[in-house]
C-alpha cells in the first residue's frame, strides 16, 4: 500500500477554498484504496500570557500580553480582543491590564473564542476548515507592596559636624518608611514627616566624618501596619540614593593679605555717589600645606582713630563689628565685587572694604584730606588668626568737574 | 534718616544733622554662585555653558568665571568660542580669566593684552597681571612694575607689590628694573606702601634683602612700619618675629 500526501497553499489565508484540477492519470485499481480525503485546518497550536510569572503592586496596575502561535510558525497578538479574568489577589480588565487587589499569589487567564484551532484529520467533507475555534492561556504571579524608589535627596551635600534637615522624595515608601545610611555613624534624630512619597528628618553627621559618598536607603514597612508584603515575589523592600558628606573644615591659624583690588570713584553699584570706595582684599590662610576649604571665619572691626572733622565723622568712621554681628567669611568661596568676578582660590577668602556716601563729605569741611583707622581681627572657632590695621584715607578730588571725596583703603 | 549698612545688616541711623546716606562694608561679598542662583542659573557645567550665550553680559561673565572656578576642562572650547564673539570688556575679562584657570593659552594671551594696555586703569591692568601670576605666568611683571612706578594710588601700589611678592622667582631680564622700583617703594610717602615693599623685597631677595631693609629701617619714621621691617630682618637672620 502506498500512501502519499500533497499540500496546496493559497495566497490569501491559511483557510481558503481552492479549486484544484487534476489531470487524467492512470491508477492501478488493484492497488488503490478508496477512502475519505485528509486535510489540515490551520490555526493556533500554542498560546501564552507574558510575563509569566507576573508581578503587580497592591493597588497598582501592570500590563500583560496574550499571544498564540499557529502551525506555520506565525504569532498573533490577541491581547486587545481576548477575554481576561483574574483570580485570587488580582483583577484583570480588558487589554490585559491587571490590578493588584491584595498581597499574595495570583493567577490570570485570557481567551479568545473566535480563534481557529489547528486540526489535521481525514473525512468525506470536501471543504471542512475551519472546524474548531477557541484559544486560551493562564499565567501565575504575585501581588505585593512596591519597592521604594528614591528619586532625590535634598540637600545633596551634608556637612560633617552639623545637623541637616533632609528631604527624601520618591515612590513606594509605604506608610511608615525607615531611613538608614551606609555610614553608621550618621544618626537620624527623629522624623518630621514620612509617607509613601517622602521623608523629612534631621540628620546629624559626626564631626569626625571624612569626605565620602553615603548611600541613603529607604526601607518600606508596607502599608497600614501590615509589614512589607512581597506577595511571594522577590521585589526588595528598600531603595536608595547617594549623597556627599563633606568633612568638617579645618580651622587655619594664620591669615595674611594675599592680594588687593582697589576701586576708585565712580562706584559700580552707586555711580552717582560722591564719596567712596575701597578695596577687595583676598586673604590667604595658613599654615600652608593644609586644605582649609569651607572654614568659617568671623571678624571684629574696632575703630581706633579718625582725623576727619567732627561733622563728617559719621560718614568716615569705620563701623564697629563684633563676632556677634559678623557675617561669616568662608575659605574657598568666590566673590562678586564692584562688577567683577573673583574665582575661588585654595585657602583664600575675600573681604570687601568699601565706604560709600552719596554726598561729597570733604565738601562739608575745610580740609582736603583726613584719615580713619580701625583694627580688624579674624577668628576661627574663637581663636584669633590675624589682626590687621584698616586705613581709609579720604582725599578731595574731582570727576568731570564734580567735586568728590576719594577713599583709598589699605590693610596691613 | 540715613541708612548705614554694617555687615549684612541694614541699620537705620537717625542723625540730627544727617545729610547723606552711608554704606559701610566690611564683609564677605556675595559669591558668584549665589549671584547666578538669583538669575535662576543652575550651577552645573551644562547650565553654565548654556549661560555663556545669555543676552546679559553680566551672566555670560559670571558663567565663565564659575566654569573656571570649577576647573571644568570640557568648557574650554565653549568659553573660547564665547570669548571670540564677546564685545563686553568685563565679560571678555572673565572669559579670559576662566581660560587661564583652565590652562588655555588663549586666556593668557588675552589677559596679557589687558595688562600691557597703558590706556586702561591701573587697577584693571593689575587684576589681569594678578590672575596670570596666580597661574604661574610672569609675562606681565614688567607692566606691574610700570604701574607700581607710575601710580600715585597707595592701594594700587600695594596691589602691585603683592603681585610681585607672589612671583617668588623674578626673570633675570627684568630683575634690575623690579629691584629699582622696589627700592623706590621703600621710600614711598605712604607707610603702608613702605611696609608692603619691605615684605616684597624680603620675599624675593631673601638674605640679599638685608642691606636694603637695614637702610629702610634707619630711615623709617613710622613706628609701626619700622617694627614690621625689624621683624622681617629678624626672620631673615634666622630669628623669630617679635609677635
Amino acid at each position: 500500500v502506498h500512501v502519499g500526501s500533497l499540500k496546496i497553499a493559497g495566497s490569501q489565508a491559511d483557510n481558503q477554498s481552492i479549486l484544484v484540477a487534476i489531470d487524467a492519470g492512470i491508477y492501478n485499481v488493484r492497488k488503490a484504496t478508496c477512502g475519505p480525503g485528509c486535510y489540515q485546518c490551520y490555526g493556533w497550536v500554542s498560546a501564552s500570557i507574558s510575563p509569566n510569572p507576573f508581578f503587580v503592586e497592591v493597588e497598582n496596575t501592570a500590563g500583560l500580553t496574550f499571544t498564540d502561535t499557529w502551525g506555520d510558525g506565525s504569532t498573533h497578538d490577541l491581547t486587545s480582543i481576548a477575554q481576561w479574568g483574574g483570580g485570587g489577589n488580582v483583577s484583570a480588565g480588558s487589554g490585559g491590564v491587571i490590578t493588584g487587589v491584595s498581597a499574595g499569589s495570583a493567577s490570570v487567564g485570557a481567551g479568545d473564542s473566535s480563534e481557529p484551532r489547528f486540526v489535521a484529520a481525514c473525512g468525506f467533507n470536501s471543504n471542512p476548515c475551519p472546524i474548531a475555534f477557541g484559544v486560551g492561556a493562564n499565567a501565575s504571579g504575585n501581588v505585593g507592596d512596591p519597592s521604594p524608589v528614591v528619586q532625590s535627596v535634598s540637600p545633596g551635600v551634608w556637612n560633617a559636624g552639623a545637623t541637616t534637615t533632609v528631604t527624601v522624595t520618591g515612590t513606594g515608601f509605604g506608610t511608615a518608611p525607615a531611613l538608614s545610611f551606609s555610614d553608621a555613624s550618621i544618626t537620624l534624630n527623629s522624623y518630621i514627616s514620612r509617607g509613601d512619597t517622602g521623608i523629612t528628618a534631621p540628620v546629624t553627621v559626626p564631626a569626625s566624618a571624612p569626605n565620602e559618598n553615603v548611600t541613603v536607603t529607604v526601607t518600606s514597612t508596607g502599608y497600614n501596619g501590615s509589614g512589607f508584603q512581597s506577595g511571594g515575589g522577590s521585589q526588595p523592600s528598600h531603595g536608595s540614593n547617594t549623597v556627599n558628606v563633606q568633612a568638617k573644615p579645618i580651622c587655619p591659624s594664620t591669615a595674611a593679605v594675599d592680594q588687593i583690588t582697589s576701586k576708585s570713584l565712580p562706584d559700580h553699584d552707586e555711580p552717582s555717589w560722591l564719596t567712596g570706595v575701597g578695596i577687595l582684599a583676598r586673604m590667604k590662610v595658613g599654615p600652608a600645606g593644609t586644605d582649609y576649604t569651607r572654614a568659617s571665619l568671623l571678624e571684629t572691626v574696632t575703630p581706633t582713630s579718625n582725623s576727619c572733622p567732627s561733622n563728617i565723622q559719621t560718614y568716615t568712621s569705620f563701623p564697629t563689628i563684633t563676632t556677634a554681628n559678623s557675617a561669616p567669611f568662608v575659605v574657598g568661596f568666590s566673590a562678586v565685587w564692584e562688577g567683577g568676578n573673583f574665582p575661588s582660590m585654595l585657602n583664600d577668602f575675600y573681604d570687601s572694604h568699601r565706604n560709600l556716601v552719596n554726598i561729597n563729605v570733604l565738601g562739608l569741611t575745610n580740609v582736603q584730606s583726613c584719615v580713619a583707622k580701625a583694627t580688624q581681627t579674624y577668628s576661627c572657632n574663637g581663636s584669633t588668626i590675624g589682626t590687621f590695621t584698616l586705613t581709609n584715607t579720604y582725599t578731595a578730588g574731582t570727576i568731570n568737574g564734580q567735586a568728590v571725596t576719594n577713599v583709598s583703603t589699605t590693610k596691613q | 534718616m540715613c541708612v548705614t549698612t554694617v555687615g549684612r545688616l541694614m541699620v537705620p541711623v537717625l542723625m540730627s544733622a544727617c545729610l547723606g546716606a552711608v554704606l559701610c562694608h566690611s564683609q564677605a561679598p556675595p559669591t558668584i554662585e549665589s549671584e547666578l542662583t538669583k538669575y535662576k542659573i543652575q550651577i552645573t557645567p551644562t547650565s553654565l555653558r548654556a549661560a555663556l550665550k545669555d543676552n546679559r553680559a553680566k551672566i555670560r561673565g559670571m558663567a565663565a568665571s564659575e566654569l573656571g572656578s570649577m576647573r571644568n576642562a570640557a568648557s574650554v572650547a565653549p568659553i573660547m568660542k564665547a570669548l571670540i564673539a564677546e564685545r563686553d570688556p568685563e565679560a571678555r575679562f572673565d572669559m579670559a580669566s576662566a581660560l587661564v584657570l583652565l590652562d588655555s593659552k588663549v586666556g593668557n594671551k588675552a589677559l596679557t593684552q589687558v595688562c600691557d594696555d597703558t590706556s586702561l586703569p591701573g587697577e584693571r591692568r593689575l587684576q589681569a597681571a594678578s590672575r596670570l601670576v596666580d597661574a604661574g605666568d610672569l609675562s606681565c611683571l614688567s607692566s606691574v612694575t610700570n604701574v607700581l612706578g607710575d601710580t600715585a594710588d597707595p592701594s594700587n601700589k600695594i596691589s602691585a607689590l603683592l603681585i610681585l611678592k607672589r612671583t617668588r622667582a623674578v626673570p633675570a631680564s627684568i630683575a634690575p628694573e623690579i629691584q629699582r622700583t622696589l627700592l623706590a617703594s621703600l621710600r614711598d610717602r605712604a607707610p603702608s606702601v613702605r611696609q608692603f615693599a619691605a615684605d616684597c623685597i624680603a620675599a624675593l631677595d631673601g638674605n640679599a634683602a638685608v642691606p636694603a631693609l637695614e637702610g629702610a629701617i634707619s630711615a623709617e619714621a613710622d613706628d609701626t612700619t619700622r617694627a614690621h621691617m625689624e621683624d622681617l630682618l629678624r626672620v631673615l637672620r634666622g630669628g623669630r618675629p617679635s609677635h
